[in-house]
């Protein structure tokens, strides 16, 4: 699992823009959680693009809700810009689909 | 999740892992240290035991688990991955496969010597995790203290027909243990599953649980589900399909029109607290607001000592809030898009039935447009053409669907010759490429024994041992090469390596000793080489275990024929022998090129063809009375159709009397042999669908099958494997 910070993010604004690429399941869980940990204490709002995702699981939609949980108690949000049809998948079937702001999604 | 239906699945699915077990271990033998394989390889091991443990079958699970924590160990670098390691963990896959069958009923019972040699096995895999600082999570799947509290309380407020609920579905709410995805189980799964038996009218997913990111454990599943569902299955059929997780799991299933006491039992099990519950059941539409507030007031009445938190006051407050919500969402027509599944596996038989409709709508189609044609309205020759591009793209399709890839077949290989090698004390090493090239289901299948034998044969007779090959100045290492491509309608599989080649002289000997040839003979070294296809040729001095019973090769022969397959064998002493079969790529419908000889119609496989070029353009450049041709410099063989086949009393092609019509030459090509074939029209491109000649013709040489025209006359199909080759042979 990839997870690359894009442009725009900014400690000041709380703004973080990231792409995830690869694998967001149970072999990657560990991994992925370690990486975005710091993140949940600099930023709050947080946009995501999730196209590159090719696998996803129940610990994966755990790590995205984390997200969600995490920006919306620091009164910031969460934005999914863009996903992968796994992952779309997954949220309709989990009915997350308006838990999450995907407005953004085409 | 009903086990019948599952089975099927499941067999299926493991058979799949235990290839890939397989095929992963093997990897590793000769990329040791590739963090990918192994941690693909413990992937697989987790499934296995993940899927295996949804059915319940225990055996499986136990030793699986062991092998499993030995994958994780090296994962983690806290054992080595050695010979004997790599050795333990195959003979643990053999044991899998035979524990499954077992479980699967497929073989009854399972045979003391499987008993011993699972013992074996496990003691063998636990010495290595005692040996690393692997932690044994093997005993206990330690229940959740959350969510597994077992309740006690019982309920016992009466309940009057008012308090009977509206809800007519069935609430199912899950809350999924911890260990639940370490255990290889999926909670989609489980839900994606209750779609096959009815309909999840809302879902909600809960993520209550969730600890503080620092504090969560990534592997650990703190999801829950409340669920309201459609269905007409019973309880006992629904609490069926969490039987797997049931230990793991906190499952109420409430049935339609439940008490409310029931529905308050719920909100006091449940370990979010019971606002949001409650909220969670009116907007999912399992509850209505008014019964909401009918159970909070029983619950308000009970509670008496209740602590600030979770008291009937805030209760109130909150209600208030959530009055405006709706009641039950309608059913998303997304949820119907996930029962589409990736991968269908559709029945063989059907699969020919289908193809067999497809032939005969080409043969139809190809009518229509002759007919359309004939009548010269524009309009309707348009659309035959549009339906005929439809067709022709149906065709492709469902031809292809039958296609697989040959890599499968090939790894299969790695195993038979690490094996094998070990047992002849040789070093070899096996190269796979082309696996990707794609080829009829049947012919893969038929394919596997022949492969199987050709390759045991160079690991056996071919290659050499390392002594041997340090002596005469060649790397220890022998090495195999499989090889498969496409070339002009043709797939071309080669096995090539590197070992001492066949020896002309013993294989004459042998064959002179059999009485298979005379001791005048007159043979190519080709002609030689391939005496050892006949039946009953070994030339091995010492009968292995291996090969050189004499059985095989001409098994081999007969299966590549049975395929209208051709073998060439190319070899040389000390270097090395070189075996390609070439197979043609379907068997059913081909593109063909359609030409008229005399009154007749014959088809030529359009990829065999070449070009097609005036015959009278070049003929003058032809050999007198040799029978060649001199295309641009290059000089191939050539024949008439028409002497080949005109029936009896046709003259050759004056139509009209006295002039001849101009003829055309066919360059026809199959390998890198060439031919001409001297047509008296080229009538153009034509969908083939093939049909085989009747047993009368089963011997006519030079056709390989019939197929019939628009028009309903009879094209016969040209062989052009076998003229080629004739001509080619009978010119040099």
């Amino acid at each position: 699992m990839k997870i690359s910070k894009l442009k725009g993010s900014n400690k000041k604004t709380g703004v973080c823009n990231l792409a995830f690429d690869g694998d967001l399941d149970i072999y990657a869980a560990e991994e992925t959680l370690n990486t975005v940990l710091p993140f949940f204490d600099e930023y709050k709002i947080f946009s995501v693009d999730l196209s590159k995702v090719v696998e996803i699981d129940s610990s994966g939609i755990q790590i995205i809700l984390q997200f969600h949980r995490q920006s919306l108690a620091a009164g910031g949000r969460l934005t999914i810009t863009s996903w992968s049809p796994n992952v779309q998948e997954l949220a309709t079937l989990y009915q997350l689909i308006d838990r999450f702001d995907t407005s953004a999604v085409a | 999740m009903s086990l019948d239906e599952g089975l099927q699945g499941f067999l299926v699915e493991s058979k799949d892992l235990l290839d890939e077990m397989e095929d992963l271990l093997l990897q590793l033998e000769e990329k040791r240290g590739d963090s990918d394989i192994v941690n693909a390889l413990f992937r697989v091991v987790h499934t296995l035991k993940g899927t295996s443990g949804m059915f319940g079958f225990e055996d499986v699970v136990t030793f699986t688990h062991g092998a499993e924590s030995v994958m994780d160990g090296v994962r983690d670098g806290d054992i080595s991955l050695d010979d004997t390691l790599l050795s333990v963990l195959l003979s643990s896959r053999d044991h899998i496969s035979t524990l499954l069958d077992v479980a699967l009923g497929i073989t009854a019972t399972i045979s003391q010597e499987a008993m011993q040699q699972g013992a074996t096995l496990t003691s063998s895999l636990l010495s290595y995790l005692k040996g690393g600082s692997v932690p044994t999570d093997l005993a206990v799947m330690e229940p959740d203290p959350v969510v597994s509290t077992a309740s006690n309380r019982s309920t016992t407020t009466p309940i009057s027909d008012d308090q009977r609920l509206e809800n007519e579905c069935w609430h199912i709410s899950l809350r999924f243990g911890m260990d639940v995805l370490r255990n290889g189980m999926e909670p989609m799964s489980f839900i994606r599953y209750l779609n096959t038996i009815g309909q999840i009218v809302s879902l909600e997913t809960i993520d209550e649980l969730l600890p503080e990111p620092a504090k969560m454990d990534a592997e650990s599943c703190y999801l829950g589900f409340e669920i309201n569902f459609s269905s007409s299955a019973d309880k006992a059929e629904i609490t069926s399909v969490f039987e797997f997780v049931q230990d793991d799991c906190k499952v109420n299933i409430l049935p339609p029109h439940s008490h409310a006491s029931i529905y308050l039992q719920l909100l006091e099990d449940l370990p979010e607290g019971h606002y949001r519950i409650g909220e969670i059941l009116t907007r999912t539409g399992i509850l209505t607001q008014r019964e909401l507030k009918n159970i909070l007031a029983i619950q308000a009445d009970r509670q008496d000592d209740v602590d600030a938190e979770e008291g009937p006051v805030p209760f109130v407050g909150e209600l208030a809030v959530s009055e405006g919500l709706v009641e039950a969402p309608v059913l998303d027509a997304a949820i119907k898009r996930q029962e589409e599944c990736k991968v269908v596996r559709v029945s063989a038989e059907k699969l020919e039935e289908l193809i067999t409709l497809v032939g005969e709508l080409v043969i139809a189609g190809a009518n229509t447009h002759l007919l359309a044609r004939e009548s010269e309205q524009n309009t309707l020759i348009d659309a035959t053409e549009k339906l005929g591009g439809l067709v022709e793209a149906i065709r492709d399709t469902s031809l292809s669907l039958r296609m697989v890839q040959i890599g499968d077949t090939f790894s299969r290989f790695r195993r038979v010759v690490r094996e094998n090698s070990r047992e002849l004390g040789k070093e070899i090493d096996l190269e796979i490429s082309g696996g990707e090239t794609e080829l009829d289901k049947v012919v893969v299948d038929k394919m596997s024994d022949p492969l199987m034998h050709l390759v045991r044969n160079s690991i056996d007779h071919g290659l050499e041992t390392p002594e041997e090959r340090e002596g005469v100045g060649k790397p220890r290492r022998g090495k195999i090469k499989l090889n498969a491509f496409h070339d002009s309608g043709s797939i071309v599989i080669e096995i090539v390596d590197d070992g001492r080649g066949l020896s002309k002289d013993k294989i004459v000997t042998k064959a002179l000793e059999k009485g298979l040839i005379k001791e005048n003979h007159n043979l190519s070294d080709e002609e030689i080489y391939r005496l050892i296809f006949e039946a009953g040729f070994s030339t091995a001095e010492s009968v292995t275990n291996l090969s050189g019973r004499g059985v095989g090769m001409d098994v081999v022969r007969q299966n590549i024929d049975s395929l209208r397959g051709l073998i060439d064998i190319n070899s040389e002493a000390g270097s090395g022998t070189t075996i390609s079969i070439r197979l043609p790529l379907t068997m059913a419908i081909i593109d063909g090129f359609l030409v008229q000889v005399g009154k007749g119609s014959y088809v030529v496989p359009l990829d065999m063809v070449d070009e097609c070029v005036e015959y009278n353009e070049v003929a003058h450049e032809a050999y007198d009375g040799s029978q060649h041709i001199n295309l641009r410099g290059e000089i191939m063989p050539y024949l008439h159709l028409g002497d080949v086949f005109r029936g009896q009393g046709e003259k050759s092609a004056g139509v009209g009397g006295g002039e001849k019509a101009r003829e055309n030459i066919v360059v026809a090509r199959y390998g890198n042999k060439k031919a001409g074939l001297v047509v008296d029209e080229l009538l153009g491109e034509h969908q083939t669908v093939i049909k085989p000649l009747g047993r009368i013709f089963e011997n006519i040489q030079g056709l390989s099958g019939a197929t019939i025209l628009g028009n309903g006359e009879v094209a016969m199909i040209i062989d052009v494997p076998n003229l080629v080759e004739k001509l080619a042979s009978s010119t040099m």
